[in-house]
């Protein structure tokens, strides 16, 4: 029964289990969030509540890999969205280039975004707060470039995206399967990290840089090389979301849109963990829709929950469920320790 | 054949030099005890040569044939030198095993896979006594526990020339035999060479073969540790810090003055 | 001309926003997203009492009294947990309570009152100052401002208090060994730092209005401005407000208004990245080795509350 353990608690750097059971968590967890679109018997609603969330906890993995991996409070998720998404949108609606070219020329253009933003940052060697102020700083920027230059992005009333309609990315269902499949990515890609050399990497990092370099570790380099797979699957969320929604506008990727839920989701979830995004996702969700017959005072409830859960369990769901298990089979397991890691 | 080279170190902190011009040789396979009052450099020094603290001037750092002019952290310790900090620094979340592990996985410019790495961490932990806490968290150990667990971290990534900072303040004297017998095993059985800083004078005068005293952040005397003891200059400088100099030199370990001792001759 | 007057209005508002989170941020390491709530909790409040037919005045000290019990309430609540925790854990659990706070201010203002806006109209005709011709509520807010900012200043540095506090944001610890007392501190520090709010929502309400949907905004700004100062730095804080004011008059006169903000924003990023001590360096704080004596000469005999008490033994565990 060790496999939920690891599963939840993130497995012990000197523990790795096989394939299959290290990529387990991942395929339940796909498989669980493939199973909506049959249940959700043919309401267009509920697919499209399930798409938002599914893109929602793929900038979740994206921000786990960077903050929870190696410390950087990488604010701009949505921003690095956004770029990719109009970039590919933009030049397919008005160059009419084939989608084929511009998905991936925006992932890119994102991806070079984040890594640079972290190169400067790693250079800096800026703490915590002040990555955030940057990125944040970064992300207003980007949010009132849309705005501001209208004649191309529509500005706040946003922009149909024409290519891609008539593929099948325009089905609803399969919409959503594309988005699901983008996350298995996500997810398997942090599995892999986590199985890998750079796993071991991150946690020393996130441990204490110094004695990280100290013991061989590129430091800068792992940073910057998280930032780059953040955003590109940040990057690669964003536009796949624009091309299944065909519209897009800078409330879309704000700040307070994606950012601020996708910190909310993965703190909850667990910062740091393989589920924790899909927990606080799946979380954060549900919120909004069980709060939405509230109408004007939903914002309230849903930080008062926030605050009662944030003070709770203030590292997370997915640690303090893997710690009550863990606890609940130690007695079991005749063994009384506790998970060195704890993630 | 010198295995590190240094000309022309120099360090200053806000126009005051930490480290003044220093020109050191470490040749293969020797054990080199740098000593002096609180503040003289001797740290400083050692995070020159680690990188941890970029130097304001140097005109030459080799290392074998390599030259480590300007060289990043982990280059440092790819190039093969491995360092133990004077507080050495853990990786909290960790067991010791683990954290042993990183050493050994990221120690070398090739990394290491994850069972190899494991694997490499147990010889280490064998080595120098801590394998019945390998399961333990880091963070459990005592602090002589700890200087070894930042000991055998440097080990497992397969160094040439270990750089220790006053590995031996504040141990018990079982612990401080312990310290100098492995620091003696390790270069006669594994071929290492150390450059290390000390306060503990017994342990200087059992294990170095050559000792550099420092002042002011500028080499002071150098010679073997007879000779050094009975140098007028070394006298002066350790002159109002009792016990310290050579005047105190035999005396018991626990007699050795900590960092936090008293003032430094030579002014601020 | 024009520009740097028109500057300086925003500036100095934007000067006291950063003032009022820095100071908290600089004792506690508690970033409070939920500041630019609190301003518009405020004078959202004060606007009901102007409704009410209440007299100016009068709304003028229920805005800045509720924002200070708000401050005081918020942080002997909710926070108490946040404050026994220590170093980076305790800003990143501060940043998600705080934010959530701001959710419940901004959900209960939004749905009682959506349309509500707070301002404080002047009557008479513009005034001319140095040739430029300003409206009275716009000189009223920077006047307010700077007597804010002034005051501040000489609690901090005239008042056995305000060393006190001083000592406690440049070594926590050291204050703590010559006695000073965190807790009660940071009650000063709180008190203070919602009277600034107050004073933000004042001043807004003077120089133009503030509605409810202006929390999140202005809770950024206040950041942005808190860091450009270098986090923590009062001073440092209040030149980085009115050097961005002027920054953002400049942009509104020469790249247009759609501009304006990215022109800020990056000027922002570009301080931060060059000069992540802060605007002034590192010049603008004291010296460190001066606080003992400060601390010692203010403080009298040694204690520490069961607060302290606390927070050292869930750092032993943490
Ligand atoms: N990071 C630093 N910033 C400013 N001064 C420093 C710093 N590190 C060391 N110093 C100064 O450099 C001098 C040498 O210090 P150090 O190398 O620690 O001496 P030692 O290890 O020989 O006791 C001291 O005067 C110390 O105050
Ligand atoms: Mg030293």
């Amino acid at each position: 029964m060790s496999l939920l353990d690891s599963a939840v608690t993130g497995a012990p750097l000197e523990r790795r289990e096989g394939l299959l059971r290290g990529y387990l968590p991942v395929v339940l967890a796909v498989l669980v969030l493939g199973l909506v679109p049959p249940l959700a018997g043919g309401s267009r609603y509920l697919v499209s509540v399930a798409t938002l969330l599914v893109v929602l906890v793929t900038y979740g993995v994206a921000f786990n890999v960077v903050f929870g991996g190696t410390g950087q409070l990488l604010l701009c998720i949505g921003a690095l969205a956004a770029v990719a998404a109009y970039t590919s949108a933009l030049l397919s609606g008005e160059l009419g280039w084939p989608l084929a070219i511009t998905l991936p020329l925006g992932v890119a253009l994102a991806t070079t975004g984040g890594a640079a933003l972290s190169w400067l940052a790693v250079r800096r060697r800026l703490d915590t707060i002040f990555v955030g102020v940057v990125t944040l700083t970064a992300s207003l920027v980007v949010h009132n470039l849309l705005l501001g230059r209208r004649e191309l992005t529509g500005g706040e009333t946003g922009l149909v995206v024409q290519a891609g309609s008539g593929t099948a990315l325009r089905d609803p269902v399969l919409g959503y399967y594309a988005v699901l499949a983008l996350l298995a990515v996500g997810l398997a890609g942090h599995r892999a990290i986590q199985r890998s050399a750079l796993g071991w990497a991150f946690r020393a990092i996130r441990d204490d840089a110094e004695a990280a370099a100290l013991a061989g570790i590129d430091v800068a380099r792992t940073k910057v090389l998280a930032a780059a797979v953040a955003s590109a699957l940040a990057g690669a969320a964003g536009s796949l979301y624009a091309h299944v929604e065909g519209f897009v506008s800078p409330t879309t990727f704000a700040f307070a849109t994606v950012d601020v839920r996708v910190i909310v989701a993965v703190a909850f979830g667990g910062l740091g963990t393989l589920l924790g995004p899909v927990v606080g996702g799946v979380v954060v969700t549900l919120l909004d829709e069980v709060l939405r017959p509230l109408g004007q005072l939903r914002l309230a409830v849903y930080g008062a929950v926030l605050l009662v859960l944030f003070l709770a369990v203030p590292r997370g769901a997915v640690p303090a469920v893997g710690w009550s298990w863990h606890r609940a089979t130690a007695r079991w397991r005749g063994r009384g320790t506790s998970p060195a890691g704890g993630r | 054949m010198a295995l590190l080279t240094l000309r022309g170190l120099t360090k200053r902190f806000g126009g005051l030099p930490a480290v003044d011009g220093i020109d050191l040789d470490v040749d293969t396979g020797e054990i080199v005890a740098l000593i002096g009052p609180n503040g003289a450099g001797k740290t400083t020094l050692l995070s020159l040569v680690a990188g941890i603290v970029p130097p304001t001037a140097c005109t030459t750092f080799r290392f074998g044939d390599r030259d480590l002019v300007g060289a990043a952290v982990h280059e440092v310790r790819h190039a093969g030198i491995g360092t133990v900090r004077q507080a050495p620094t853990r990786f909290p979340s960790m067991s010791v095993r683990e954290e042993v592990a990183v050493g050994a996985r990221f120690g070398r410019a090739e990394t290491l896979d994850h069972r190899t790495a494991l694997h490499r961490a147990d010889e280490v932990l064998d080595l120098v006594g801590l394998r019945e806490q390998a399961a333990a968290p880091v963070t459990s150990l005592t602090l002589h526990g700890t200087r070894l667990l930042g000991l055998a971290r440097a080990l497992a990534g397969r160094p040439d020339l270990l750089l220790l900072d006053e590995p031996m303040a504040g141990l018990t004297p079982g612990e401080l035999e312990h310290a100098i017998a492995l620091i003696r095993a390790l270069r006669d059985e594994h071929g290492l060479t150390v450059l290390w800083v000390e306060h503990v004078m017994p342990a200087v005068d059992l294990l170095a073969e050559r000792v550099v005293v420092m002042d002011v952040g500028r080499v002071l005397a150098e010679g073997d540790p007879a000779e050094v003891r009975r140098d007028p200059a070394v006298i002066a400088a350790y002159l109002g810090v009792p016990d310290a100099g050579p005047a105190g030199w035999a005396g018991a370990p626990g007699a050795a003055p900590s960092e936090e001792g008293g003032p430094r001759a030579g002014g601020a | 001309m024009a520009i740097v007057l028109d500057g300086s209005v925003l500036g100095l508002q934007l000067a006291v926003l950063g003032v009022g989170i820095s100071l908290v941020f600089g004792l506690s390491g508690v970033l409070d997203l939920a500041y630019g709530a609190k301003v518009v909790a405020a004078a959202i409040v004060g606007s009901l009492v102007l409704a009410g037919g209440g007299p100016v005045l009068l709304g003028v000290a229920v805005t800045v009294g509720l924002a200070v019990v708000l401050s005081l309430g918020i942080d002997r609540t909710v926070l108490a947990p946040v404050y026994r925790r220590h170093g980076e854990a305790r800003v990143v659990l501060s940043l998600l309570v705080t934010l959530a706070v701001a959710f419940v201010i901004d959900g209960v203002l939004v749905s009682r009152w959506p349309h509500a806006a707070f301002s404080l109209a002047v009557a008479g005709p513009p005034v001319d100052v140095l040739g430029v011709r300003m409206r009275g509520g716009s000189l009223l807010a920077a006047g307010l401002g700077l007597v804010a900012l002034a005051a501040t200043f000489l609690l901090l540095h005239t008042t056995r208090a305000g060393r006190a506090i001083r000592c406690v944001i440049q070594d926590e610890e050291g204050a703590q060994l010559c006695g000073i007392e965190p807790a009660r501190v940071r009650t000063v520090v709180v008190v203070l730092s919602g009277a600034l709010a107050g004073v933000v929502a004042v001043a807004q309400g003077l120089a133009s209005s503030v509605a409810v949907a202006d929390g999140f905004d202005l809770t950024i700004l206040a950041v942005v401005v808190a860091v450009v100062g270098g986090l923590g730095r009062v001073a440092g804080a209040a030149v980085a407000g009115v050097v961005l004011g002027l920054v953002h008059a400049l942009a509104t006169a020469t790249v247009g208004a759609s501009a304006t903000w990215v022109v800020l924003l990056l000027a922002a990023a570009v301080t931060i990245v060059l000069r992540p001590e802060g605007i002034l360096g590192l010049g603008g704080r004291a010296p460190r080795r001066h606080t003992a004596r400060w601390s010692r000469r203010i403080a009298g005999p040694d204690r520490t509350t069961d607060d302290d008490a606390a927070d050292r033994a869930g750092e032993g565990r943490g």
